[in-house]
């Protein structure tokens, strides 16, 4: 009942017109941005992180949610109608999706798509609405030495699902948690990794960082390279699926939806794993596994229900516990520190109308990017016709101007671009920058807990063992660890090469 | 062989965070100081560096990577850009900036139509951020 009180003050907020407006512009945003190949989730809330400075709380973060469930979208509509995957959770769509629309039936496989994600965005954002509040009042319990061995256990299981090598995965923790400590200490106030530059006094600021990353490394790696464009000529019609297709999708989406929820709010699995989950799952269950690969609608709906639920998923531990389990969810987070925000368990309690307020936007920005997008399919067909050569200089110029912006100082345009170069750098030597991201936000909170609990336990660490949830997160952080020696692979790994074959 | 590379350029890195780490002072377990969680994360980086460089070096020979001219070029562009938006201010250095990202992009038409495309698209970000959306931009010598 209260459940039902605390929606209904959620829906009283974001049905202020501002809100909406908010809504409707990050759901645009984010899936022209997804539509764009190449650009996912990541790289459309990096883009678009600088619009938030000119928004009050509460819409900036309807807004930024928008922008990751429209980007995901508009992932799905390159991976079917061009099959270059906007981001790695649209790959699975990819499989099946093109062929579809290769056998004419691009509109169905669009609009199964678009319902299937409506249909599971709904059910995550009912599983967000009933495990956030409960997963928070748990989280009260939590003293420094859980909240450490909780970071730590998000990072190591973030690289063991990583899709590249554990050994670098590792590497860019370490590398996110020192660039966390560039600024002031918190403790003492003494300069860290500043150099004599005014500019890192306050830290190294998330937004520069993402959006050099994601925004200008994804530029400079494609750069002079053609990015194959085979857009099927023609028009989208009937993106309405039929009935036959509805009874071939209905169980897909179901198990989608909840594979990709739970997988969701766990750290690392993100919105790619449970796709490659749900595709294998349904091949198995499937009386006709042959027509996978060929067109068939459930190797559709399925996945695109699971990235779908499992972007709801991660909106979990970021908004109950202040924990990122990916990309976006680091961003977000980000983005409520800059608002102002201080994530953790009590946010659900002392700003309701932040938590309430998104999960009704989540409602209604479902069924938005439902009706919206349907009958945009024509407009988002003409954007990918765009060559990259022109869309490349469109978002340099845009990360600069974003960049610049955010505090009208040229020296963020000079860090953004410095880590345009990092982040080109990490791609072509094949390192993640999903951990590097994921380290940067995490960074903060691992070292003032890891510093309380020493402070606690008078220089013991045996404090992280003594205490049973802290033991436990420690231990599941082992054996990620070390899993990978004794298994022979890990689940990351074996997505990249089902992707590669 | 790249990771050899890379494995020994982030072992350098590593060695640098902790001489810094050493230099903020590491304080004790009772009492951390400023540079102790960089200390820790300097020694862990340096040895998967150098666990990634010997992989590196095992493998030496596999794969040959060709060097990234536009990509080189493009991040020489980027860094001036930032070093000089000051001082010529956002509309030169902007309508230089998106000239040759498109030629760098590929873009194969004549010089007068990139320089016309990118004044146009100058023109139009100047409008909307500057003027509708009135973000100060940087105005540099001339003025704009």
């Amino acid at each position: 009942m209260e459940t039902i009180h605390s929606l209904a003050y959620g829906f009283g907020i974001f049905l202020q017109p501002a809100n909406l407006f908010y809504c409707l512009v990050g759901t645009l945003m984010g899936t022209l941005v997804g539509v764009l190949p190449g650009l996912g989730p990541g790289a459309a809330l990096s883009l678009l992180l600088p619009l938030i400075f000119h928004a009050p709380p509460v819409s900036s973060m309807i807004m930024l949610a928008g922008i990751c469930y429209g980007a995901m979208y508009g992932g799905s509509t390159t991976s079917i109608l061009v099959n270059i995957p906007g981001e790695v959770a649209s790959v699975v769509t990819c499989f099946d999706g093109y062929q579809m629309a290769r056998q004419g039936r691009a509109g169905p496989a669009l609009g199964i798509a678009a319902f299937g994600s409506f249909i599971a965005g709904t059910i995550g954002v009912i599983g967000l609405m009933i495990f956030a509040p409960t997963l928070a009042n748990f989280a009260l319990q939590f003293g420094p030495p859980e909240y450490f061995s909780l970071a730590v256990m998000s990072l190591t299981l973030v690289s063991y699902i990583s899709r590249g090598s554990l050994i670098k995965s590792l590497i860019m923790a370490c590398l996110g948690i020192t660039l966390s400590t560039v600024g002031m200490d918190p403790f003492t106030s003494q300069a860290r990794f500043v150099f004599g530059f005014p500019d890192l006094l306050n830290g190294l600021e998330l937004v520069f960082v993402a959006m050099g990353v994601f925004g200008l490394g994804e530029v400079l790696l494609n750069l002079g390279q053609s990015l194959r464009q085979d857009i099927l000529a023609g028009k989208v019609k009937n993106l309405f699926p039929t009935r036959q297709d509805w009874r071939d999708s209905a169980k897909p989406i179901a198990r989608g939806s909840l594979i990709g929820f739970f997988l969701g709010i766990l750290p690392g699995f993100g919105t790619a794993i449970p796709t490659f989950i749900a595709y294998a799952l349904e091949k198995r269950l499937s009386q006709h596994p042959e027509r996978f690969g060929t067109g068939t609608i459930e190797g559709v709906a399925a996945p695109e229900a699971a990235n779908n639920a499992s972007s709801s998923g991660t909106f979990i531990p970021m908004l109950s516990l202040g924990i990122p389990v990916n990309v976006s969810s680091s961003i977000l987070l980000a983005a409520l520190v800059i608002l102002g925000l201080q994530p953790g368990p009590l946010l659900i309690t002392s700003r309701p109308d932040v938590f309430w307020g998104l999960v009704a936007s989540m409602y209604v920005g479902n069924a938005m990017l439902l009706v919206l997008n349907l009958p945009l399919i024509g407009l988002w067909v003409q954007v990918l016709r765009v060559p990259y050569s022109i869309l490349c200089a469109l978002i340099v110029l845009f990360c600069q101007i974003g960049a610049y912006s955010v505090n009208n100082s040229v020296g963020d345009v000079l860090i953004m671009n410095i880590f345009g170069l990092i982040g080109f750098a990490m791609k072509r030597y094949e390192f993640e920058g999903g951990t590097l991201i994921l380290a940067l936000v995490l960074g903060p909170m691992l070292e003032n807990s890891l510093r309380r609990s020493l402070l606690l336990s008078e220089g013991s660490p045996l404090i992280f063992f003594s205490r049973p949830l802290s033991a436990v997160f420690l231990l599941i952080a082992l054996i990620s660890l070390l899993s990978p020696l004794f298994t022979g692979g890990r689940l990351g790994k074996q997505a990249r090469e089902a992707t590669e074959e | 062989m790249s990771d050899l590379k890379s494995g020994l350029f982030l072992f350098g890195l590593s060695l640098f965070v902790l001489w810094e780490s050493l230099r903020l002072g590491v304080g004790t377990l009772r009492e951390p100081g400023t540079g102790f969680i960089s200390l820790c994360t300097g020694a862990i980086m340096a040895l998967l560096t150098l666990a990634l460089a010997y992989q590196g070096w095992r493998k030496r020979g596999l794969r040959k990577a060709p060097p990234p001219r536009p990509a080189l070029l493009a991040m020489a562009v980027l860094i001036t850009y930032s070093l000089v938006l000051g001082l010529l201010g956002f509309f030169i250095a902007t309508f230089l900036l998106v000239g040759i990202f498109f030629r760098l992009g590929g873009v194969k038409r004549p010089w007068w139509a990139l320089i016309a495309m990118s004044l146009v698209v100058t023109s139009l970000a100047y409008y909307l951020f500057g003027v509708l959306l009135r973000v100060y931009l940087p105005r540099g010598f001339l003025g704009i």
